[in-house]
């Protein structure tokens, strides 16, 4: 749908300002964005503002209540764990672990997936062909399956389950890359660019890219929301982060025996994973109708 | 009808014989399987003896072609450690999965699909947030938590519901209610995005110009056209539940493919898993072929 | 016999982001029982949701206003939506411009015909069946016991439309109104598909208001023209006087370019442009382009009547005719 304010907009404006107008306007992005942005600080400034070393164990202090509960103390907001190590230091060093393999997750398949897109969209024939194969195997995989089997063969260091989430992610990238490549390359500036003699790989990286950058940035939000949930999943299945690592899902997994009297040890973790996921995804969806109005529903 | 079909499966074929080579890898990567057969203590000549009783003194093309010589038959292996057939061991355990597989696709699709075509036939409206709202919160919560939250509420703190197990019906409720709050988000959206394509559209206008209520507007002439993303969506639902039910399994106690799966993964019993894994696709790659069989029976112009 | 149409007061505004824009402005419309009225302007002249707002289908930017809009004798200014679905496609219904996505690719011919039937008459799915292959028939659709069957995409441009003819007729309403139905279709089948509509409404003694951008449609069909500029009614008068003494410098300019570019390029030789309609002037909303313009023209115009023939102008029918056309004070420029 047109937007009618962006015709009745101040002409001299360029595009990059025009969505950072919108941008200032859009509260789901802004609330987005903010909350994304609390999350990555949080990780980041981890060691500033956690009260403790989330791996010191005391066994004299284990499964301390929280500060609302009957013997809580403020010296443990959140209480302690099985093993006695302080909660809340270590849901906020979990930020780390979930955003740093949710972020790289998406962004390897984001580049896998891309380039797959782009070679089977802007070539289309026999190397698009070969691209709707590969999706195709792709998508008839159980992929959570698969990845639970891989982890479990090559182990779980941060590279291995970046890597093996990645091989679940890349297809979207591909899928949507591929439709606007096919869109894309019978436009003028890409026949333009062709006729004055560019190489592919410059039409591919030069022209084309860069007017796919922003459907890739709303799908890897989307991904990057979707990887955080399924680290989560294979460390509470014991298939993902090790201990003593905080990994939100290994502490829901610590938790869930202790969740009858110690309930906030499960819905702690899962609140701070669901507003992560739900803010990357409110901002991923504000993006989009930023940077593309006209799809605007 | 049956053309579509037709033109489709020279794919679908190349798509499951891949998925048998890549199944078929997936057991080569895990390591040693002679050692993991013979056992720790076995010497040089007992995993000789074991290499040669299972073939795997051959060249791996043909250890792959004899698997799935093997395959075709409906011959799996058997289990490393029960010794049982592999193809009874899934059939025993596929019935609580097709079971929960096949429940939360229609609750997904019983309660996503009205709720798109009311967010659609209220756009940007207090309803439309709303539902966007669920939407959201259904896709980022982890479901795993959401089920042992429940657990806790209604099966420990209410007792209105049995915590493990899938004995019966009862059993099925929360594990349910847990997968299709997780993929009715999709439904949502691909329903009401296809419904305001469907409403924007020409012959909605000439439908309305005739005089037809507003209800058969919706009902007869825009959710029919709509409703095809959303048969592609349920039968890729379908494939990705049996498949991907693990974690609820793991959650409520369910004895089925996700949990034997799981159990066999963390056991190192790959027969097990590499079949599951073929057996998903292939499950996968005929829905696939069925929703396009479906969607050429609803619009016309795919019957081609 | 009550008149199809009658509507008058009509105005529109389009609520936008930017504020409201007034797109059609204080219009009277009639159309009488057997009558072929063409509706004719530029594109932005307010002509199509002119007649949008006559069967309430207009988009949920827009708002109306009126003081009466009858329809087949029922006023339908203040009946609720619901009681108006009665009326539309049963007394009155609209032939779209574009046939080939104007029928529902997923039901067959058969199927819409009947159902907007069964929508509004008592009566069997078999009565339904018989009225939409007779009507086929008589639209020219060959073998139509099969087309019954059939599914749009199965059908070329020129029998789609046909088809949605038919479909405009099921109920024998009293009013058909076109959309520029013939614009979609090639050179050949717009006369055929035009000649058609013309018999069918002579036949039927509806009253049938065709919207176009082209006189040379209007000329073969119109027993009466109304000429919309900016939003409002400029001139109106039969068919003959509008061609021969045209008064309205606007309608002398498009019936002086007419000729000139056959069938539908004739307005750009018109020089200047529709104001913009944020902007509309006060005073007459064609004097930036009129060769007469003067100092009298900023103010509201007095709608002029002689008999069934009006125009919107400060110039009586003398002066008016004796200043020079918009058209012919171009080519002086030019020249």
């Amino acid at each position: 749908m047109a937007n009618p304010s962006d015709r009745a907009g101040n002409p001299t404006l360029s595009p990059r300002q025009l969505m950072v107008m919108r941008a200032v306007g859009h509260r789901g992005f802004i609330i987005g964005a903010f909350v994304t942005a609390l999350y990555v600080f949080m990780a980041v400034a981890a060691p500033l503002i956690a009260p403790f070393d989330p791996l010191d164990q005391n066994l004299l202090a284990k499964l301390a209540p929280p500060v609302w509960q009957d013997g809580g103390s403020w010296q443990h907001p959140l209480g302690t764990d099985s093993v006695g190590r302080d909660y809340l230091s270590r849901l906020i060093f979990g930020a780390r672990i979930s955003i740093m393999i949710g972020f790289f997750a998406a962004l390897v398949s984001a580049i896998v997936g891309t380039s797959i897109g782009l070679l089977g969209g802007y070539f289309g024939g026999r190397v698009d062909a070969v691209v709707m194969y590969i999706v195709n195997v792709k998508l008839a995989m159980p992929g959570l399956l698969v990845a639970l089997a891989l982890v479990s063969a090559f182990g779980s260091s941060f590279v291995t389950l970046v890597i093996i989430l990645s091989l679940l992610f890349w297809d979207r990238y591909a899928i949507v890359v591929r439709t606007l490549s096919q869109q894309f390359r019978n436009q003028d500036f890409v026949l333009a660019a062709r006729a004055a003699g560019a190489s592919t790989a410059r039409i591919l990286f030069r022209e084309l890219l860069p007017n796919l950058m922003n459907a890739v940035i709303v799908v890897l939000t989307l991904e990057m929301a979707l990887a955080i949930v399924i680290e989560a999943a294979l460390s509470f299945l014991g298939l993902g982060v090790r201990p003593p690592n905080p990994s939100w899902g290994l502490m829901i997994s610590e938790g869930r025996q202790y969740m009858f009297f110690r309930p906030h040890l499960v819905i702690a973790p899962g609140v701070a994973i669901l507003g992560l996921v739900i803010a990357i995804n409110v901002l991923g969806d504000g993006f989009r109708d930023i940077a593309a109005p006209e799809d605007r529903r | 009808m049956i053309r579509v079909i037709l033109r489709r499966i020279p794919m679908a074929l190349l798509v499951a014989l891949t998925v048998s080579i890549l199944g078929f890898a997936l057991l080569r990567l895990s390591g040693d399987l002679v050692r993991e057969l013979a056992g720790d203590t076995a010497g040089p000549e007992q995993l000789a003896e074991v290499a040669r009783a299972y073939g795997l003194d051959k060249p791996l093309p043909i250890q792959y072609l004899n698997w799935l010589w093997d395959l075709l038959r409906g011959d799996f292996g058997t289990s490393l450690f029960t010794g049982e057939a592999v193809s009874s061991l899934i059939a025993t355990r596929a019935g609580p999965t097709i079971i929960l597989a096949l429940a939360s696709l229609v609750v997904a699709v019983a309660i996503g699909v009205p709720l798109g075509v009311l967010a659609a036939a209220n756009p940007n409206t207090f309803t439309d947030r709303l539902i966007a709202v669920v939407a959201v919160f259904g896709q980022a919560v982890p479901n795993f938590w959401f089920g042992l939250v429940m657990l806790v509420i209604f099966a420990v703190k209410l007792k209105w519901l049995p915590v493990a197990g899938d004995d019966t019906a009862a059993h099925f409720v929360l594990p349910v209610i847990t997968l299709a709050l997780s993929i009715m988000p999709q439904f949502v959206r691909v329903t009401r995005s296809g419904v305001l394509d469907a409403m924007g559209a020409d012959y909605i206008r000439t439908a309305r110009s005739k005089g037809i209520p507003t209800r058969r507007l919706y009902m007869r002439h825009a959710l029919r056209n709509a409703i095809l993303p959303v048969v592609s969506l349920s039968a890729v639902t379908l494939g990705f539940l049996l498949g991907g039910s693990v974690i609820v399994e793991s959650v409520f106690s369910i004895n089925g493919l996700g949990l034997l799966a799981y159990s066999s993964i963390l056991s190192n019993d790959f027969p097990v898993v590499q079949a599951i894994v073929v057996i998903v696709s292939i499950v996968y790659v005929f829905l696939t072929l069925l929703s396009d069989a479906v969607n050429a029976w609803i619009d016309p112009r795919l019957r081609g | 016999m009550s008149q199809p149409l009658r509507m008058s007061g009509v105005s529109i505004d389009l609520k936008l982001t930017g504020g409201r824009v007034a797109v059609v402005r204080d219009v009277d419309l009639s159309v009488g029982a057997g009558e072929i009225v063409c509706l004719v302007g530029e594109s932005g002249s307010g002509k199509t949701i002119t007649a949008l707002a006559a069967v309430r289908l207009l988009p949920r930017v827009a708002g109306m206003r009126s003081r009466s809009v009858v329809i087949d004798g029922t006023e339908t200014r203040d009946i609720t939506d619901k009681a108006f679905g009665a009326l539309l496609g049963d007394r009155v219904s609209i032939v779209f411009q574009n046939p080939m996505s104007s029928l529902n690719p997923v039901l067959t011919i058969g199927e819409q015909l009947c159902e907007a039937y069964l929508t509004h008459k008592r009566g069997s799915r078999a009565e339904a069946e018989v009225r939409a292959i007779d009507l086929l028939e008589r639209v020219g659709v060959s073998a139509a016991a099969d087309r019954m069957r059939q599914f749009p995409h199965q059908l070329s441009g020129g029998l789609r439309q046909r088809v949605m003819i038919a479909l405009a007729f099921m109920c024998e309403p009293a009013l058909v109104i076109g959309d520029e139905p013939t614009t979609a279709l090639d050179v050949t089948m717009q006369a055929q598909t035009l000649r058609l509509l013309k018999d069918l409404a002579r036949d039927t003694g509806i009253g049938l208001l065709l919207i176009t951008h082209d006189l040379g449609v209007v000329s073969r069909m119109a027993d009466r023209v109304v000429v919309m500029y900016a939003g409002r009614v400029v001139e109106e008068g039969t068919c003959e006087e509008i061609f021969a003494h045209p008064i309205h410098p606007y309608t002398r300019g498009l019936v002086d370019c007419a000729p000139a570019h056959a069938s539908n390029g004739g307005f750009l030789s018109i020089p200047g442009e529709v104001p913009a309609l944020t902007a509309t002037p006060v005073g007459c909303d064609f004097r930036s382009r009129c060769p007469s313009a003067h100092a009298d023209c900023h103010r509201e115009p007095p709608i002029r009547e002689e008999g069934a023939r009006r125009w919107r102008c400060v110039m009586d029918r003398k002066t008016a005719q004796a200043a020079p056309t918009p058209a012919s004070a171009a080519l002086e420029a030019e020249g």
